[in-house]
């Protein structure tokens, strides 16, 4: 039911391929919150993987150091229609602390300081798809973009990369998060334009 | 409450557009399949130029209820792509396709009986979702919005707002010179 909007130019008219559909490439950095912003001290942080068994595998700030970094050139692509490309972040891949995590649960629900809850399946959280970042574009995360720590998923919608992000929590389905509950797709895919149900 | 319904793309017509401030539009839109939407919600709206390049944006509601109408207040960004078509060229009897209605979270359903005094702040455009949270609600409201002087806070829509709801609601606005980015969501 496409309506041709005769007087629309847009900008250019054209659109860069790394731009998922409905999305508009921004250059500065949109933040979006629902709340405060919580004031999570590095020296207080600290990153939590709980399972069934209630095993909890806990790094605090410098073990998550040790765990050892990679260097990230992402494109990132928020819900609300804005995508920024060629970012370069830095942080822990999700593969790395699942190393010693047993668990036969599929889903995960990532939480935050502050209360900020999403889901998401595990493998769409391993195979080098997932961090913990720590620093965005040369910078440690500032706090309104998630610092000290956040998830960075970037292969799904914005919402998925928790900001201040304090641990997972393994659960045997895909029950909705924060957003989830609030009318936001359960998954979340931009190329597929998931994002509402 | 309307929350139940599911989200989709519907055809709008352009009924009526009218100035709020030299940079802000409040249009009607008749929207024949809209199942109505909660005070706050919001749409996308999804612009197609003659070539086939399409442009998304999300806009707040400034309507509630179970219409077909719905009513969004619009304000330019300069240099922008979508909000100065909307704000100076889209036209009476024009059609765009909106997706709706979205938002769960940021909404007023007037459910409960409403004992306690609500205060309602916003900044700059920021005060568009307020006007449908004011009018869903009867009881006593304070509403407070603090914009640009270029904004006004949409002078007319409060001024009419102020006149149907006191004594029992207060309308307390202020004008800041030194909100330099006021009305941008950068924050």
């Amino acid at each position: 039911m496409t309506v041709i909007n005769s007087g629309f130019g847009g900008r250019g008219g054209s659109s860069d391929p790394r731009l998922p559909p409905g999305q508009t490439h921004v250059y500065d950095w949109p933040v979006l919150s629902t709340g405060p912003t919580p004031n999570v001290d590095e020296s207080r942080w600290s990153f939590t993987i709980t399972t069934e068994d209630q095993v909890a595998h806990r790094w605090n700030w410098s073990e998550l150091q040790e765990v050892g970094v990679e260097d990230i050139v992402t494109d990132i692509h928020c819900v609300t229609h804005w995508s920024k490309l060629d970012m370069a972040w830095r942080g822990v891949p999700i593969d790395r602390l699942f190393e010693d995590v047993e668990t036969s649960y599929d889903y995960v629900m990532v939480r935050s300081y502050g209360g900020y809850t999403t889901n998401l399946p595990l493998e769409d959280l391993l195979d080098g798809q997932a961090w913990v970042a720590t620093e965005a574009e040369g910078e440690p995360l500032r706090p309104e973009h998630g610092g000290p720590a956040r998830l960075l998923v970037p292969h799904l919608y914005f919402w998925k990369s928790a900001k201040w992000v304090r641990g997972m929590e393994m659960m045997p389905s895909d029950d909705p998060g924060f957003w989830e509950q609030n009318g936001y797709h359960l998954r979340g895919d931009p190329w597929r334009e998931e994002r509402y149900w | 409450m309307i929350t139940s319904n599911r989200v989709r793309w519907h055809l709008g017509r352009v009924i009526s557009r009218q100035f709020e401030t030299g940079s802000a539009v409040r249009l009607e839109l008749a929207v024949p399949t809209w199942p109505g939407n909660d005070a706050g919600a919001h749409l996308d709206i999804r612009l197609t130029a003659p070539g086939g390049y399409q442009a998304s944006r999300s806009y707040s509601l400034a309507s509630s209820g179970e219409s077909t109408r719905v009513v969004l207040v619009v304000q330019e960004l300069p240099g922008g792509e979508v909000s100065p078509f909307l704000v100076r060229q889209l036209a009476e009897g024009e059609e765009v396709e909106v997706q709706g209605p979205l938002g769960r979270f940021f909404v007023w359903i007037p459910a409960e009986p409403e004992q306690s005094p609500v205060q309602l702040i916003a900044g700059g455009s920021g005060v568009v979702p307020l006007f449908s949270m004011a009018s869903a609600r009867e009881r006593e409201l304070s509403f407070g919005c603090c914009t640009r002087s270029a904004v006004r806070a949409m002078s007319s829509s409060l001024t009419n707002w102020q006149s149907s709801h006191e004594p029992s609601s207060r309308l307390s606005t202020r004008a800041s010179q030194h909100l330099e980015r006021a009305g941008h969501l950068d924050g």
